[in-house]
């Protein structure tokens, strides 16, 4: 897995790349814990380049997620498709993370 | 014109000799050129071109002179002119190694306009006896032009050119053999009253000045020697240093693998290698464009302004340049790591990328080199040297010889992260099998037997230990529980989630909760305990014997599967609820119905629906429906055996990725 970040004015587009599973995702965790610290408050994590993701990988995404929530900051997971998607469904999750289409609609919804 | 003629010509003017020593000339051009690397010697071609024209020219014009009726009474103008386009070419030739200078403009323009007044006078000459000027005068022109060749070649230091070697040794005979040549061509004409074809100055004054021509190309010849042994050296120090750097490098990483004690070790010997003042290593930062400064040897001074209390104190200087990153792109360091390339910047005072470090105040550097550190196209960083002593400045062999070790250093950087990586993840397979322990004791050793309802299941970790976990719980009243439940993550700390949900259930389990209380009450127990990210789905039913009842309740679990003998079909039961461990306050739903007898009730997990075979391709649900409904007629532990045939002709020799856990019950 690869994590790359870019930046849309105040939002930290975080993308990633290959698969999320245990030996990787508390990369992701750390890196966003690492940002928090920073002061970055606005998130998209990008699931585009993602075509599996196992419990560990959700682990790390509500992980995430709820840390964002606890300090009212942003956060929009964006491009889940194919298994990812399979799996945050079956997990009953949908309507638990903060779920956009695109990148694009993401940074209108944390602009918003 | 008789043949008498030419052959006076010829030797009055001393042509043949003249034309042999230009050959000689020419020969040891084409030698040198053919050997030396600097592209300065090309222009060395036209003071041949020119010399062979002018002699040439004058000894022609020397043979026609009697047989033009005018006034000309020597050819000495070509020798004038050509003297001076030598002089032109030996200032094109250093400014090959200083650069152009705006005013040599100036040098160009009188000497146009000198040519101007030759040719109006000639033509004076030619047209009446009244001239302008006699021979003295265009001597004392090219003295002058000397004088200044001889103010610009002086002007050279090693501060203002890159390369000044070749002109600071060779610059004294270029001025001076050409001012002995003209002295003596003067003193011939003023004092000897002389002319130009006279033997002192044919075949003195004139073949002497070539000599120069000669000189030069010598130098050529010796800088190119010294050249060829300096590289020799050069590449043995190199690898010596390098050889030495890998050795020492080596012991650092097997006695600690500190990332920074490394590259603390790397800078410390860059700096030594290549006698530098001070050196750092900048690496980027993992997820913005910056960065940061990790390892610092000496004074490193920062390539940007300071705030003037600052500058005050050395060390002050130090902790300001760690503590504030810099922007890819922005100064030097950041401009090699956007760019990936080396620079070079031999004297700062000649670079306003450096500006602020040129001034005399204790952010001074005076030459500086920024590596940056790649592995496969990928920037880690970068590594810069610097010197800070006025008029010391780095070479071109220690900039050679520092991206070496650069290149080096990238790779043991690089392989240090990765180690560390490793190292993590082999620290957390050995918390697995800890896992693993715990979690096999977990399980229940035997399943219990009841009067309405045969259970069977079974569990098959992936690679030793495994996120599943499942038990069958006997309840007052002739009832059962039955639950299977998926933690996510692996390790100590899913098997400790693992361990909180058995304590729980097996705690709160009693025949007077219905299957939402305990589900429930699991969420309640767990959430806020344990580490968010690990997180569990459960699938929970009680089957009360006597009314032949299920309720059923899910967290985020596959659903309850169901075959209906009575219909022959298979039933998906599910619930709404998100899985344990994420909110407190998730509110579980049951259902609640009639089983008959010889109906199946499947619990399972991912692993099985999800096996994959070597295509890649999964086992999927239909699949487990298939052999199920095919074999529901069969008891729990022959289906259950079924199942697994089923899924093992499926899978094949593919490695199991997940853990794989069924529970079902039959109504007997």
């Amino acid at each position: 897995m690869e994590l790359k970040v870019r930046k849309y004015s105040n939002t930290y587009i975080i993308d990633v790349n290959g698969e999320m599973d245990l030996y990787n995702s508390y990369k992701l965790k750390e890196l966003v814990l690492k940002m928090i610290e920073k002061k970055i408050g606005q998130f998209i994590i990008n699931l585009e380049n993602v075509d599996y993701i196992d419990s560990s990988g959700i682990g790390a995404l509500i992980y995430i997620c709820s840390t964002i929530k606890k300090m009212n900051m942003k956060l929009q997971i964006t491009n889940i498709h194919g298994s990812v998607k399979k799996v945050i469904e079956l997990t009953k999750l949908m309507g638990y993370f903060p779920i956009a289409n695109s990148v694009e609609d993401a940074i209108s919804k944390i602009e918003q | 014109m008789q043949f008498t003629d030419i052959l006076r010509a010829i030797v009055d003017t001393f042509l043949i000799g003249k034309l042999i020593f230009i050959f000689i000339i020419g020969i040891f051009y084409r030698y040198i050129k053919g050997r030396v690397s600097s592209p300065s010697i090309n222009i060395l071609k036209y003071v041949i071109i020119i010399l062979v024209l002018r002699d040439l020219l004058y000894s022609g014009l020397y043979l026609l002179l009697p047989y033009i009726n005018s006034t000309i009474k020597d050819s000495g103008i070509i020798l004038v002119i050509s003297d001076i386009l030598i002089i032109g070419v030996y200032l094109l030739w250093l400014r090959s190694f200083t650069g152009k200078r705006k005013y040599d403009l100036i040098f160009y323009i009188l000497n146009a306009a000198f040519f101007v007044l030759v040719v109006v006078n000639l033509l004076m000459q030619l047209s009446s006896r009244y001239v302008m000027f006699e021979k003295l005068v265009p001597h004392l022109w090219i003295l002058a032009n000397l004088v200044y060749l001889g103010v610009t070649f002086y002007g050279v230091t090693v501060y203002n050119t890159e390369n000044p070697v070749m002109v600071i040794s060779a610059r004294l005979e270029i001025i001076r053999i050409p001012i002995i040549s003209q002295l003596g061509i003067l003193s011939a004409l003023l004092f000897f009253n002389a002319a130009y074809h006279s033997v002192f100055i044919q075949y003195i004054c004139i073949p002497f000045s070539y000599f120069l021509h000669l000189y030069v190309l010598y130098k050529y010849s010796i800088q190119h020697e010294k050249e060829q042994t300096d590289k020799f050296d050069f590449l043995q120090n190199d690898l010596d240093s390098l050889f030495e750097f890998m050795r020492n490098l080596g012991s650092a990483i097997a006695e600690k693998l500190d990332l920074s004690q490394i590259l603390n070790f790397i800078i410390a010997s860059a700096t030594k290698s290549t006698n530098a003042d001070a050196g750092a290593i900048l690496l980027v930062d993992e997820f913005e464009d910056i960065l940061r400064v990790e390892a610092v040897n000496g004074i490193f001074p920062p390539p940007y302004d300071a705030p003037n209390q600052i500058k005050l104190k050395i060390s002050s200087i130090q902790s300001y340049f760690k503590s504030i990153p810099i922007k890819i792109g922005e100064t030097i360091l950041g401009e090699a790591a956007k760019i990936g390339r080396p620079i070079f910047v031999r004297n700062t005072a000649t670079d306003n990328r450096m500006e602020n470090n040129t001034k005399n105040d204790t952010l001074y550097v005076s030459s500086i080199i920024v590596i940056p550190l790649l592995v496969s196209k990928r920037i880690l960083g970068v590594l810069s040297i610097i010197k800070r002593e006025r008029g010391k400045f780095f070479t071109e062999n220690d900039f050679d010889h520092i991206k070496t070790f650069a290149d080096y250093a990238s790779l043991t950087i690089d392989f240090i992260m990765t180690y560390m990586e490793l190292i993590e993840k082999r620290e957390m397979e050995r918390e697995l099998g800890i896992a693993a322990e715990i979690q096999q004791k977990l399980l229940p050793s035997k399943i219990p037997k009841f009067e309405k309802a045969a259970i069977g299941a079974f569990s098959i970790p992936a690679k030793g230990v495994s996120g599943d976990y499942f038990d069958v719980l006997p309840l007052q009243k002739d009832k059962v529980a039955l639950v299977i439940c998926d933690v996510a993550g692996k390790g100590v700390p899913a098997a400790l989630v693992m361990v909180m949900i058995r304590s729980i259930l097996h705690l709160i389990t009693s025949s007077d909760k219905d299957a939402r209380t305990i589900v429930t009450w699991i969420n309640r127990g767990i959430t806020g305990r344990i580490d968010i990210d690990h997180f569990a789905t459960l699938s929970f039913m009680i089957y009360d014997q006597n009314s032949g009842k299920i309720t059923y309740s899910n967290a985020a679990h596959h659903p309850l599967l169901m075959f209906r003998k009575k219909t022959g079909k298979l039933e998906n039961i599910d619930t709404e609820g998100l899985p344990i461990g994420i909110e407190r306050g998730t509110k579980y739903e049951q259902k609640s119905f009639r089983i008959e007898k010889g109906d199946v009730a499947v619990l399972y997990t991912d692993g099985i629906i999800e096996a994959m075979n070597a295509n890649g391709d999964q086992y999927s649900f239909e699949s487990l429906a298939k052999v199920v409904l095919k074999n529901a007629h069969l008891s729990p532990n022959e289906l259950i055996d079924k199942i697994k045939a089923d899924l093992k002709v499926f899978v094949g020799n593919a490695p199991q990725h997940d853990d794989q856990t069924l529970l079902l019950m039959k109504v007997n």
